[in-house]
């Protein structure tokens, strides 16, 4: 999963009630925190207190399932988590919380990576209304000395999912050269190598989707 | 790589971020690492009435791929050292 996919429904888990992995590429989970609400959107009046879930966050994504509904969870990717946060003020929220902003799965910049071998997903999608708009999620642990441990993790799983080199593309690609390459040492290279692949299949597809456009326009 | 370089050098200031959705955000430049992912202490939303609810973030992270402009603050910029900077990165030595 190269693209930022937005907010994804996971109505399938392992037999032990886990998220499935994409453990050929790595993935693995580094924080499992049970007993976390989720609010999507931007209704914060309507929370019913349900802490009836369980976070896992992964090297790749963001995971909530929930307890009582096993085929109810949602999945974010960290290439579309724009921002996260902790929220302690309950004048503005009624709990502490952590708060994030997704982007949206209808921005332009996100779409040029959306490939065809992912149908499963966007029939998820479509089955639960318009998860691609939600833009902002609330996580809600039942023991609010958790959200910093959250918040840390979250931060170094993020930073483990820098984008594809591709989408910098017009305006910063002039400080990504190199030079730089070879003074940031071999690992920085590795990933690099992988990006520019991942660089070449986004640029095909938006090249189709731009042809289609033109010819549907 | 400047850029990186540069904000290093901003930690512990105050900074601005402007992201791409148009959310401004004012707080204490935390950290910042080689995506320009960027990290904000005691902040605060620039326009509280448009965004509201986001007045409870005192501490955020926000990916560098979102950001659209940092603010600096001025007395947090040579001009003259970032000049020269700036020019050797455009002739890549």
């Amino acid at each position: 999963m190269v693209a930022a996919a937005g907010l994804v429904a996971v109505e399938r888990r392992d037999e032990g009630g886990c998220p499935q992995l994409d453990e050929a590429a790595g993935e693995r989970i580094e924080l499992v925190q049970p007993n976390v609400g989720i609010v999507l959107g931007d209704h914060t009046s309507s929370y019913d207190g349900d802490y009836s879930g369980t976070l896992y966050i992964t090297t790749r994504q963001l995971i909530w399932l929930s307890d009582r509904d096993l085929h109810r969870g949602y999945a974010v990717d960290f290439l579309s988590l724009a921002m996260h946060a902790i929220s302690r003020d309950t004048g503005a929220y009624p709990l502490p919380c952590i708060y994030t902003q997704i982007e949206r799965g209808d921005n332009d910049e996100y779409e040029i990576g959306e490939d065809e071998d992912e149908e499963s997903e966007e029939s998820e999608i479509t089955n639960s209304g318009d998860l691609s708009k939600v833009s902002e999620m609330r996580l809600v642990p039942a023991d609010s000395n958790a959200l910093e441990s959250i918040f840390q993790v979250l931060c170094a799983c993020a930073a483990l999912n820098p984008d594809p080199e591709g989408e910098q593309e017009g305006e910063g690609e002039w400080f990504f050269n190199a030079d730089e390459v070879l003074a940031g040492g071999l690992t920085n290279i590795n990933i690099l190598s992988q990006q520019e692949t991942a660089e070449g299949l986004v640029q095909d597809s938006r090249f189709e989707d731009a042809e289609e456009e033109l010819e549907d326009g | 790589m400047l850029f990186f370089s540069y904000f290093k050098e901003l930690v512990g200031k105050e900074v601005t971020v402007e992201l791409k959705n148009d959310l401004a955000i004012t707080g204490i430049l935390h950290s910042v690492d080689q995506y320009l992912n960027i990290k904000l202490e005691n902040t605060r939303v620039v326009d509280e009435t448009k965004y509201p609810h986001m007045l409870s973030v005192k501490n955020c992270f926000i990916r560098g791929s979102v950001v659209r402009y940092v603010q600096l603050p001025p007395d947090g910029v040579d001009v003259e050292i970032l000049h020269d900077a700036t020019r050797r990165e455009a002739r890549g030595s």
